[in-house]
This record gives C-alpha cells, sequence and structure tokens, in this order.
C-alpha cells in the first residue's frame, strides 16, 4: 500500500516538476513568467484526448501530434503574446500571460465543452503486484517518463550546440544577439520545447485526473510554487522542487485532510521562505 | 506641460461633474444599469486599494481577493450573527483586515519579484480554502444569507438607486484619500521604495517599516471594498473571493496604469463594465476578455494612463495608423497656448 501511494506521489510530483522546469526555461531564455504555462499543458492533454480517445489513433502517433501541435501552440503564444511585452515590466508580462491563460481557457471550453472528459490509461490504471508491493503502472511509467525527459534536456542543454546557443541567450541575451544569434529565435524555440514538455506531462496525467478548460491554472500555480521552493531560475530547483510540493499536497491530504491539502502546500511554500528566501537550489542569478 | 485651469473653470467643472454623477438614480430608468454603476464603486474602491500596495509601494499582490473576503465575511459575521449595526461593522472589518495584512506584510520583508507574488499567490489560495470549508464560521459552500444592508440612522438604504448615493460618497473619498496619499509624507516614502529600495533607505526612508504600512493600509482599504460589498449584495459565498477576483482587480490596476489614482479608476470601470456589455456574445465574451486584456497590455504596457504622455500616445496613435490624428491635436494645443 505505502508503496503505491509513494509513486503516485511521485507521479504528481514530477508532473509538477517537469510543467516547473519549462517555466524554468522560458524564465532563462525570456526573463518572462509564463501564467498561461497550465494551460498549455491542458491544450496538450485535450489534443491527445481528440486524437487518441476521440479520433482512436494509435497511442503513439495520436500523442506525437498533440505534442507537436502544443508545441506549435506555445510558439504562437510566444510570438503573440510573449514577445510584444518582454521588454515591460513584471507587472505588465503577468497580465498578458494572465490574458492569454483566460483567452486559451475558453477557446479550449468552447471547442471542447464545459463536461470534464475522462482519458482511459494508455499503461493501465489497475494496481499490478510485483514481488510484494503493488504499483499502478501508469503512476510508475509518469515518473519513468518525466526524469527521462529532464535527463534528456539535460543532454540537451550541455552537450549540443543548440543547447549551448540557448544557454548563452540566457546568459547574456545581448552579446549573444551580438555573437549573432536572434534570441527572438532561441526564445521560440526555447517555447516549443517546454510547451513539448507540458504536452507530454498533460497526456500523462490525464489518465489520473478528468481532463478539462478549467485544469490549467492549478497546475500553473503548483508548477510556479515549485519554482519557487526550487529557488527561481534553477532546472534542477525546478524538477526537486515540484517533487517536494508533490509529496507535502499527498501527506497533507493523507494525514491532515483532503479539503485543506492546499493550504498545507501553500503554507509550506510561505515556511520555506520564511528560513530561505531564495529558494533551496538558487543559481547565482535567482533574486 | 501641465494645463492648470482658472478658478471659476474648476468650479463650474466640480459642479457640472457633481451633477453628473449624481444623476443616474434619477436619469437611468434601467435599475440594472444602477447596478452596475454600484458594482463599479465597489470595484474602483477595491482596485484603488491595491494601487497603494502595488501602485505607490511597488510590492506585487496577486492575492488581494482575501483581504477582500476577510473584509466581507467579517463584515456579514459581524452584523448577521453579532447584531453591529453596519456602519460600524465596516471599520471593524477593516481592523481585522489590516491585522491579516500585517500577517502577510512581516513575511514579504526580506523578499521580492517573484518570490512576493508567490506568498501572496499563495496566501490567496489558503484563503480561498479556508473560505469553503471551515464551515462552521463561515457557512462553507452554502455562504452567509441575509446581510442587513447599510443603514445611516434609522433609514435603511435598500435598493440599487438609494444604495448608489452611499458608495458614491465612498468611492470619491477613496479617490480624495489615495491622491492625498500620493503626496503626503507616507505616499512619497512608499514612492522612493518603489523606484529604488537601497537609495530609499539612504535618503532615510525605513523601508521595512514603509512595506509594512503599505500591506496594512491596502488590505484595510481592501477589507473596505469587501465590506461594502457585502452589505451591498446582501449574500456571500466562497466562489465571489477566488483566485479569478485577485487577478480581476490586478488586471484593472494594470490596464488603468499603475501608480495613478485617475488611470485605476478609470481601469477599474471599464473592466466592470466591458464584460456586461461582451455578455451578448455569450460563450465567447470571456474570450473575448482575455483577448482585449493582451491586446492592452500589449500596445500599452503603461497601461492607459500612459496616454497621457504625449511621448506614449504619439508611439501607439503612430502603431494604429493614427499618427495624422495626434498630430493635429499637438497643432491645436501649440496654436492655442501661443495666442
Amino acid at each position: 500500500m505505502f508503496v503505491q501511494l509513494l509513486f503516485t506521489m511521485l507521479a504528481i510530483g514530477s508532473i509538477y516538476g517537469s510543467v516547473a522546469l519549462g517555466f524554468t526555461m522560458i524564465w532563462n531564455a525570456a526573463a518572462i513568467v509564463n501564467f498561461a504555462q497550465g494551460e498549455i499543458v491542458m491544450v496538450g492533454a485535450l489534443l491527445g484526448l481528440t486524437f487518441v480517445v476521440i479520433l482512436g489513433w494509435p497511442f503513439p502517433i495520436g500523442a506525437l501530434v498533440a505534442i507537436l501541435g502544443t508545441a506549435l501552440a506555445g510558439v504562437v503564444l510566444d510570438r503573440l503574446v510573449v514577445r510584444p511585452v518582454r521588454k515591460a515590466e513584471f507587472w505588465a508580462t503577468v497580465v498578458a500571460t494572465l490574458g492569454a491563460s483566460i483567452f486559451l481557457q475558453n477557446l479550449a471550453m468552447i471547442l471542447w465543452g464545459p463536461e470534464p472528459r475522462a482519458f482511459p490509461s494508455f499503461f493501465g490504471d489497475k494496481p499490478v503486484q510485483i514481488g510484494d508491493v503493488r504499483v499502478i503502472p501508469q503512476t510508475v511509467w509518469i515518473v519513468v517518463i518525466v526524469m527521462a525527459l529532464v535527463l534528456l534536456q539535460d543532454v540537451l542543454f550541455r552537450r549540443t550546440l543548440l543547447g549551448r546557443v540557448l544557454r548563452a541567450v540566457s546568459w547574456d541575451r545581448e552579446m549573444a544577439s551580438i555573437l549573432g544569434i536572434s534570441p527572438n529565435v532561441m526564445i521560440a524555440i526555447t517555447f516549443s520545447i517546454s510547451s513539448a514538455m507540458a504536452a507530454v506531462a498533460g497526456i500523462l496525467l490525464a489518465p489520473i485526473f478528468l481532463v478539462s478548460h478549467d485544469m490549467g491554472l492549478a497546475i500553473t500555480l503548483k508548477a510556479f510554487a515549485a519554482t519557487i521552493v526550487g529557488g527561481f531560475g534553477s532546472a534542477k530547483g525546478a524538477v526537486a522542487g515540484g517533487l517536494l510540493i508533490g509529496i507535502v499536497e499527498f501527506l497533507g491530504a493523507f494525514y491532515i485532510s483532503s479539503d485543506y491539502r492546499d493550504v498545507v502546500v501553500f503554507a509550506s511554500v510561505i515556511l520555506v521562505l520564511l528560513i530561505r528566501p531564495i529558494g533551496i537550489l538558487p543559481t547565482a542569478e535567482s533574486k | 506641460m501641465t494645463i492648470t485651469p482658472k478658478p471659476w473653470v474648476r468650479v463650474v467643472g466640480g459642479i457640472m461633474l457633481a451633477g453628473v454623477l449624481a444623476s443616474p438614480p434619477q436619469v437611468l430608468a434601467n435599475t440594472y444599469q444602477i447596478h452596475l454603476l454600484n458594482l463599479a464603486a465597489i470595484s474602483v474602491v477595491f482596485a484603488l486599494s491595491l494601487n497603494v500596495v502595488l501602485g505607490f509601494a511597488g510590492q506585487i499582490s496577486l492575492g488581494h481577493a482575501a483581504f477582500f473576503g476577510v473584509g466581507s465575511y467579517a463584515s456579514a459575521l459581524l452584523t448577521t450573527g453579532g447584531q453591529v449595526p453596519v456602519l460600524l461593522a465596516m471599520p471593524l472589518a477593516m481592523l481585522i483586515t489590516a491585522a491579516f495584512g500585517l500577517g502577510v506584510g512581516i513575511p514579504t520583508l526580506r523578499i521580492g519579484g517573484h518570490y512576493l507574488a508567490m506568498v501572496t499567490i499563495a496566501f490567496g489560495q489558503m484563503a480561498s480554502v479556508v473560505f469553503l470549508n471551515a464551515a462552521g464560521i463561515t457557512g462553507g459552500y452554502n455562504g452567509i444569507r441575509a446581510i442587513p444592508s447599510v443603514a445611516i440612522g434609522t433609514l435603511r438604504l435598500a435598493g440599487e438607486r438609494q444604495v448608489y448615493y452611499f458608495l458614491l460618497a465612498v468611492c470619491v473619498l477613496m479617490i480624495w484619500i489615495s491622491i492625498n496619499l500620493k503626496r503626503s509624507m507616507l505616499g512619497r516614502s512608499m514612492l522612493a521604495l518603489r523606484e529604488d529600495e537601497a537609495a530609499a533607505q539612504a535618503l532615510g526612508v525605513n523601508t521595512m517599516v514603509v512595506k509594512i504600512q503599505a500591506f496594512v493600509l491596502s488590505a484595510a482599504l481592501a477589507g473596505l471594498a469587501g465590506s461594502l460589498y457585502a452589505h451591498w449584495v446582501g449574500f456571500i459565498s466562497p466562489d465571489s473571493f477566488t483566485i479569478d477576483l485577485s487577478i480581476g482587480v490586478f488586471s484593472m490596476v494594470l490596464v488603468g496604469g499603475v501608480g495613478s489614482v485617475p488611470g485605476v479608476v478609470f481601469g477599474a470601470v471599464l473592466l466592470t463594465f466591458l464584460p456586461e456589455y461582451l455578455r451578448f456574445m455569450k460563450d465567447y465574451y470571456r474570450l473575448i476578455y482575455g483577448a482585449i486584456l493582451i491586446i492592452v497590455i500589449v500596445f500599452l504596457p503603461g497601461g492607459i494612463a500612459s496616454l497621457a504622455s504625449p511621448a506614449v500616445a504619439s508611439r501607439v496613435l503612430g502603431r494604429l495608423g493614427l499618427g495624422a490624428l495626434f498630430r493635429g491635436v499637438q497643432d491645436a494645443k501649440t496654436t492655442h497656448s501661443g495666442s
């Protein structure tokens, strides 16, 4: 029983972590907090639902098309909403991305209807006995896939030319553009990568929760909390923060009260900030 | 270039403005229009309360619905359970909300930027969970019903038309407070804190105390707005005080112009009426509301108030292909001042 719960907890935590990682990538590249990131997760889940459940395509193809479609949505979001306000004050970028969040939520409600929909699990949602322990395959797959993505992202950023260029942009946008790197193109690429990751998170999350147009904001807030707890701008911190938030949320629901689990989560975030005002694993640039 | 009108122009203008503001209950036959004006008055008070901490002191708050909600519940509980007269319950509700403002203000002393955004979001989310689940106090999902309306002496202000004058008076008082706060010692300390915290400290501003004062004052005024709301609608429930309200009031301040009192008043009135006038679009109205928010911020990152600056106005009108219109206005001004 405990192992089963542990995996559910880690699964939710790794979803938060992967969305938080997307947040962090966008922050590092464009110095923007994208409050529509949760809606990108929702778009991924709904596109996955459309191709796999409604149109009945095979899961790998449907999921892949959904991920590509969501990446494209991320690029459009960058071009239409983020790029025009990139140099404005932090507050203006918050309202612009919140406006995008309202827009996407309501667009999804018009296109897919207001009722939440079920998404059958591809990996199986019935507990499986492995030796002495029972685990739900879906939760194990979530943890494995997200961690694989995190490692892949790390390799991409550290070992490839594209990754080096992206890091150069996040290091010093002006210097990078003097060296002939277009920040606009690099930021668009960052949006496509982080949106693709959000789509994976949405498709993986879908069988655990119902899929609906208003699922995004809650994810945005938890992922934002994860980046903050981890130390803003730190990729490792974002993933660690996500896992931590998932664990605290689950323990709060389990030991205190399911109704008050968000109070437990957010009180813990405030507590962490009281002790360490810049999060657990801050980068040099966190402020 | 500021244009200072002659004294008689100001007096006549003031009388005309007072006449226009006092006329709606007599002129408008449609009670729904009065209802929207009342809602706008409460929104103005609420947006100006956020403007104190966000616009003057430069400290972000994405959880202001919590203060509004605390003020609403405190006032509702005092008048329904405690039999306290409404006009006494309002300042008491402000005091209670101010205490919550102190509670949020203290953890924010060491942090700023995104971390502060997070703490205020966290506070807002915690408050909405408590509103919903602490059924013993807040009535839970069912909320609180039969909240009495404002009574002055034995005169109970029932109905939208009577309440209008009361809300208008509070709203005007609030605008007066905001303008004078901006010019006061405290207000100028807040503005110094917003512009440059280190420089403000060097000039002898105790930034810690100013931050706390800003949060406490802002919370108390948001509590006033919440209290006005509770006694106006007569029924409150948790779904009125969610993060959507925090986002809504934040948008009002940003669309109007952070720190500008006329801008924020305009933003609050605009974003109260706009969704209502978009309702005929049914399912599409929130979609269009979101799009309008984006468009306003993309073209005017400093809000509508930034149009008052000639440089911004000419750039924006130029981008919209209306540059000629602006040049025309400038020419007219130059000719006028030359004569």
